[in-house]
């Protein structure tokens, strides 16, 4: 009985210390994972904006991803340098879904590009 | 004859093992259909409490409206994680969100992240002008879709909902849509990619009616 209450209490702890951000050397998300997520998330935002006239921009293409400085939490926030057209560096929010077609999505929340 | 006095009987043991399995069955089964019905009447509270507060906030800055250039305003700021969408995360976020790294992303009823943001329309001269307040959720089930839709575009007070799936025509569910349509719209594939909750605090263009295309009824 005894030892059930420690290692109980030992799983809370590790429970609770999951959720707080942690420094990640080798973010889990691939770079390819992280192209489309990123494709995903800035042709949203490019058609966030639309012209008077209702027609929507083109889809973005992203490229030659990197990642750095990652901390994961709630969701996987990173530095992220890619090439959209120009080249662009700026922090980005990964989260994994349950959705085979969409296995992570991004959203940036660094300054604004 | 020597017997065991502190073992078990077989009555204890398969009460015992009766009494987990209950339990296992209510926590794997019960607990979670209890809980999404609970958590999608607080998701309907929250959104509708949520969306009137930011748009009384915006309502109330001097840098909104069509006729203004919304770079540097509250929108903006909204969209682009700025100051003031961090001093407002109570508003823009559930309780349990966590808000310390991404103001405007929050996590909703069923524990993935939503975040908030705005359409606009471009101007020649690269300003931008808000036409629409959105909360975009993103990879719900079926399931899931219809709790959060259940109680129709009425609930949240919103103007339209767009139900996103890969590769398919975008569907738009209007306050006059019939609920058997809207669960249609939810169960035609696994999973939905994003359902987008618009209001309209700035008037739609005339180009976003349904009879413009710009979306479909379901």
């Amino acid at each position: 009985m005894r030892q059930c209450l420690v290692i109980l209490i030992f799983a809370l702890a590790a429970c609770s210390q999951s959720q707080a951000p942690v420094p990640v050397d080798n973010p889990p998300v691939s770079a390819q994972a992280a192209t489309a997520a990123l494709s995903d998330a800035l042709s949203q935002r490019a058609a966030s904006v639309v012209r008077a006239d209702g027609k929507r921009p083109a889809p973005v293409r992203v490229e030659h991803v990197e990642l750095s400085g990652c901390q994961a939490g709630a969701q996987l926030v990173c530095k992220v340098e890619f090439d959209a057209g120009d080249h662009w560096s700026t922090r980005v929010a990964f989260w994994q879904t349950p959705n085979p077609k969409h296995p992570w999505r991004a959203i940036i929340v660094g300054d604004k590009p | 004859m020597n017997t065991n006095v502190r073992g078990f009987t077989l009555v204890e043991i398969v009460l015992t093992l009766g009494v987990i399995a209950v339990l296992g069955i209510a926590a794997f089964i019960v607990y979670p259909m209890v809980n999404d019905a609970r958590q999608g009447k607080i998701d309907r509270e929250f959104l509708m409490a949520a969306s009137t507060n930011i748009i009384s906030a915006f309502q109330g800055s001097h840098q909104f409206g069509p006729n203004h250039d919304t770079d540097d305003s509250f929108l903006s700021d909204l969209q682009y994680g700025g100051q003031l969408a961090w001093a407002l995360p109570g508003q823009l976020c559930h309780p349990w969100s966590d808000t310390s790294k991404v103001p405007y992303l929050c996590n909703d009823a069923f524990g993935h992240p939503f975040y908030w943001s705005t359409m606009s329309l471009g101007n020649p001269d690269g300003t931008l002008n808000p036409f629409q307040l959105q909360a975009t959720f993103s990879d719900l089930s079926a399931t899931q879709c219809i709790q959060l839709l259940q109680n129709g575009v009425h609930a949240f007070g919103a103007q339209q909902i767009e139900i996103v799936r890969s590769g398919e025509q975008t569907v738009c569910v209007q306050p006059f849509t019939d609920p058997s349509k809207l669960v249609a719209a939810c169960t035609s594939s696994d999973f939905v990619d994003q359902i987008q909750i618009e209001w309209d605090p700035w008037g739609r263009p005339y180009w976003m009616s349904p009879e413009y295309g710009w979306c479909q009824e379901p």
